[in-house]
């Protein structure tokens, strides 16, 4: 066990480091920061000023090193935009966009099961057609053209909801969040709809062919045998198979969300770190972008470790080696 | 021919096909927005990028059938005075086009190094997987939106970026069915025979698994077209001198406010019927072509 | 002496209705169980033994349905009972054992708790007493240190273990019949031995009764009272284990007898009945097995009703026992 997670570690750090090259070189061939820092008729001393106090007159390879080193002990370089360290810019946005997803999430879970595994148990019905044609409809429906809809809807139309921003924040058992506030809800319900209509969509056609595959297996068949009513047999028999390969895929879409957010915390203007990248390419701020990418490349790689590891506790057939 | 055309109607696909009405309806709505993008020059109202055909004088017209509306603009027009659905069948023809280029770079790409992967296996194929691990953990519109951002707009840019962006896909699943034929007897018989091994990848390997690639490469063309759509909404895709849903949708999303609602709905509608289509028609195949995922 | 009939199918029928065309699987079956007795449905596989196995539990998936006929348990025709009064029998009053232990088993849940909710559901047992009673059970089935087993998932277990459990599953509300569908069939050949002297002796100890499939003539020989033989959804010979096997009647039972190994004869290669059961989807008339038979000819009885051939022993043709001094010559 312990052997594996190391395993998983080092491997982990293989595609950080790989991933930290990636970064370091697309971020450094493309544009050149000091031209968009200072007025096109800036004195050729003052660029080359600021080309020195940012360390970019040395070699690549020598910035390189210096980013890892830096990077080591939590210093990404400073915004070249707002002046201030740029992992914690990053930082501080990250609960919000974590708020988000969760929230996503959590819309896309309390949906997705139930309606997936209705549309396998009655697949003829025509409620189950109506699930996934929908669930067609939510794929085919890009997140930046429904969270518009979303607004021209709720917003624009019947003013029910706030089209941006978000609400107050309340402290419970020691966190802060908007989610545990009306106010808070309002506004994020519509962008986590948004986030989330993609992930219920195909959670649905995803647990709706695990269940109909398990449905045909012969333990199915013989649960009912033994009399089983149909609660047990499809909640405790099928869905927990079912829920194996669900659980990978909520994993890894809670980095695909982190991706997504991008978009939705634009059209929304939610303040978290998919709107904080936005600009920040924009602006070529390059300690931001690359602490942005490196937050989000050290939150994917935790997540594919920790949906390995929930993996091994939900299939008791996977053996770790 | 006749003979090849009657196996044909007969095959089980085709039998599935009729049988579908959903799928009907999709095909017929895509081959009517692919035919008049196609023939957007002879179709549409006005060229909207041809300044001599318009007129600030028709700016931000609503539909035609509404107050204010005019015959001309059927769907209305913005700012600069273009028509709503003008400008829908010259950016669709685009979307189109990217889609299809983006797909057929990706694939080509992602089924070439799959097939080399699964077939030769040992170090070429760890490093071919572990590139593919390292871009998987980043989503696809994430690297190709900091890419993007990186370079700029432009078309051939886009199809670059997005065709390399998905290559992942077809690289695993075409290294999975090389894997399943790799030691399936015709092939260790065209070994046998001293068949080259380029010879057997294009001539045994390729044409066997070419069905899950078919399968994938339809969902993929859907799934391009909503990335080139997003990153023009983001304003790094499509150039702002070229038509295009997205930039189209991304203009009527800064004056949604003002109540210019067809701004939006009507290339989000064209652009959701695209992708819905094929979406339909890409479940179908892997329905039919795929029984074991039945 | 009266025996308790405790199970009667009249002309049961259970169709699939596929793409290609409806297939009989089973096509108007009647038999009887008695209390303690165990009957053995023999046949090759497609003959319609395991449909009617599932049929009798109403276990029929689409596409699949029982089109009509009985299945009277104590006299109650199960095919009328609500799909609730159903679950009651399952498992409860009629166990089934299926024939793939690696595969019957839920792979993520414990043995233990595949028995307790059958302990649970059906005889009220509290969490407590019923996992005490399932420890009971696994020892029952000769499962060593059953405390430390009773947790474990089946992917922890050998294949005849796993049969094992499948049996104290079905055993665990001391059921009246149990239905065994080809129970060893996927195991080795040493353990299906275990298997088959575990389940009788079971069977003996609590008087149940026990309804055996196998296309294997010499399990069902060993261990039926009666034995029904079954080909392409009909039965074409059914009686007394002794009379079937010493007298068959019918030239398909006597083909599948002569294909027995058997250790007295010195033999150079086992018989076999020529040829292959025809497609379920192009039946020929009446009976089905004459394009196979050696007897065949225009005195074949015309009908596929079974008639008696001697007391308790019933078959639909009886042409074996005309030509059995013919069959002789083989041996001899």
């Amino acid at each position: 066990m312990l052997e594996y997670i190391g395993k998983r570690i080092w491997q982990t750090l293989i595609v950080l480091f790989l991933v930290s090259i990636i970064v370091f070189v697309m971020v450094n061939v493309n544009g050149d920061p000091v031209q968009s820092l200072l007025p096109p008729d800036a004195e050729p001393w003052a660029v080359e000023e600021l080309r020195t106090s940012l360390g970019l007159d040395k070699p690549l390879y020598v910035q390189y090193f210096m980013f890892v080193k830096n990077a080591l002990q939590g210093d990404m370089g400073i915004s070249y935009y707002q002046q201030t360290p740029a992992l914690n810019l990053v930082l501080d946005r990250l609960p919000k966009t974590v708020e988000l997803a969760l929230a996503a999430i959590l819309i896309s879970i309390i949906i997705a099961i139930p309606a997936g595994a209705y549309a396998a148990v009655k697949p003829e019905s025509p409620f189950s057609k109506f699930i996934m044609f929908g669930s067609l409809a939510g794929i085919s429906l890009p997140t930046f053209l429904s969270g518009i809809l979303l607004i021209l809807i709720f917003a624009v139309t019947f003013s029910w909801l706030p089209s941006s921003g978000r609400g107050d924040a309340a402290q419970f058992l020691g966190m802060k969040s908007s989610l545990f506030t009306l106010d808070g809800w309002k506004h994020i319900i519509m962008p986590a709809a948004t986030l989330g209509l993609y992930m219920v969509a195909m959670l649905i056609r995803l647990v709706r062919a695990g269940m109909m595959e398990v449905l045909k297996q012969d333990y199915i068949s013989f649960a009912k045998a033994k009399g089983m009513p149909g609660r047990i047999i499809y909640i405790r028999h099928a869905l927990k198979n079912t829920m194996i390969p669900v659980i990978t895929v909520i994993g890894l879409q809670l980095g695909r969300l982190i991706g997504f957010s991008m978009i939705t915390e634009t059209i929304f203007a939610w303040p978290g770190m998919g709107k904080l990248i936005l600009d920040s390419i924009n602006r070529l701020d390059r300690p931001v972008i690359m602490s942005y990418i490196l937050v989000v490349a050290v939150i994917f790689a935790f997540i594919n470790l920790t949906v390995d590891l929930l993996y091994y506790f939900f299939d008791p057939r996977i053996e770790l080696n | 021919m006749r003979e090849k055309l009657r196996k044909a109607l007969n095959s089980d696909l085709f039998y599935s096909y009729k049988n579908n009405k959903l799928v009907i309806l999709a095909s017929i709505v895509l081959l009517l927005i692919v035919f008049s993008s196609v023939f957007a020059a002879f179709i549409a109202p006005h060229d909207p990028y041809n300044l001599a055909s318009v007129s600030l004088m028709d700016s931000m017209r609503p539909p035609s059938w509404m107050e204010g509306g005019v015959g001309k603009f059927v769907f209305g027009s913005d700012l600069q005075g273009r028509g709503v659905l003008s400008t829908i069948l010259y950016g669709t023809r685009i979307s189109i086009m990217v889609g299809l280029a983006a797909v057929a770079l990706g694939g080509t790409v992602g089924v070439t190094l799959g097939m080399i992967s699964g077939y030769f296996g040992g170090k070429v194929d760890s490093v071919i997987m572990r590139m593919a691990d390292v871009q998987l953990s980043f989503p696809t519109t994430m690297i190709a939106i900091t890419v993007m951002a990186f370079w700029g707009r432009g078309i051939l840019k886009l199809i670059i970026v997005i065709g390399l962006a998905t290559w992942v896909t077809y690289a695993r699943t075409a290294r999975g069915s090389t894997l399943s034929l790799k030691n399936s007897e015709f092939i260790e018989a065209a070994k046998l025979i001293g068949v080259s091994k380029t010879k057997i990848i294009m001539r045994h390997v390729l044409p066997n698994i070419l069905t899950p690639i078919i399968v994938i490469a339809t969902v993929q063309i859907a799934q391009v077209i909503m990335l080139e759509a997003t990153l023009s909404f983001l304003g790094m895709g499509v150039p702002l001198t070229e038509p295009s849903l997205g930039l189209m949708i991304s203009d009527g999303y800064k004056r949604l406010l003002s109540g210019s609602w067809w701004l939006v709905i009507f290339p989000g509608a064209v652009l959701v019927m695209i992708v819905l289509s094929i979406n339909v028609i890409g479940d179908w195949l892997r329905d039919t072509l795929n029984p074991k995922l039945k | 002496m009266q025996k308790e009939k405790i199970l009667e199918v009249n002309n049961l029928k259970t169709y699939f209705y596929t793409r290609e065309g409806v297939v009989k699987s089973v096509n108007g079956v009647s038999f009887e169980v008695n209390k303690g007795e165990i009957l053995g449905i023999v046949g090759e596989s497609g003959a319609g033994k395991s449909v009617t196995g599932f049929s009798l539990l109403r276990l029929i998936e689409e596409p699949g349905e029982i089109v009509s006929g009985e299945v009277k348990f104590k006299g109650q025709d199960l095919l009328k009972m609500s799909e609730k009064e159903m679950n009651k029998i399952r498992g409860n009053k009629i166990s089934m054992i299926f024939q793939d232990p690696m595969t019957s088993l839920n792979p993520v849940l414990t043995v233990g708790r595949q028995i307790t909710e059958v302990l649970i559901f059906h005889q009220n047992y509290s969490r407590k007493d019923a996992r005490r009673r399932a420890v009971e059970l696994l020892e029952m089935v000769g499962i060593s240190s059953p405390e430390k087993r009773i947790d474990h998932y089946p992917s922890q277990l050998s294949g005849g273990m796993r049969q094992r459990v499948v049996i104290a599953i079905a055993l665990a509300s001391n059921p009246e019949i149990l239905i065994a569908d080809e129970p060893t069939t996927a195991l080795d050949v040493t353990i299906q031995a275990q298997i088959i002297g575990l389940m009788k002796n079971l069977i003996d100890k609590f008087n149940t009764s026990m309804i055996i499939i196998s296309h294997d003539l010499a399990l069902i020989s060993e261990i039926a009272d009666k034995i029904m033989v079954m080909y392409a959804g009909d039965i074409i010979e059914y009686g007394d284990k002794g009379k079937l096997i010493s007298e068959p009647a019918h030239p398909y039972t006597q083909g599948l007898i002569d294909s027995l190994p058997v250790l007295e004869r010195d033999q150079k290669r086992l018989n076999q009945i020529k040829g292959l059961m025809p497609s379920p989807l192009d039946l020929p008339e009446g009976c089905k097995f004459k394009p196979r038979c050696d007897y065949a000819g225009d005195d074949c009885p015309e009908g596929t009703e079974l008639f008696e051939v001697s007391k308790a022993h019933f078959a639909t043709c009886r042409k074996a026992q005309f030509f059995s001094k013919k069959l002789m010559r083989g041996v001899g």
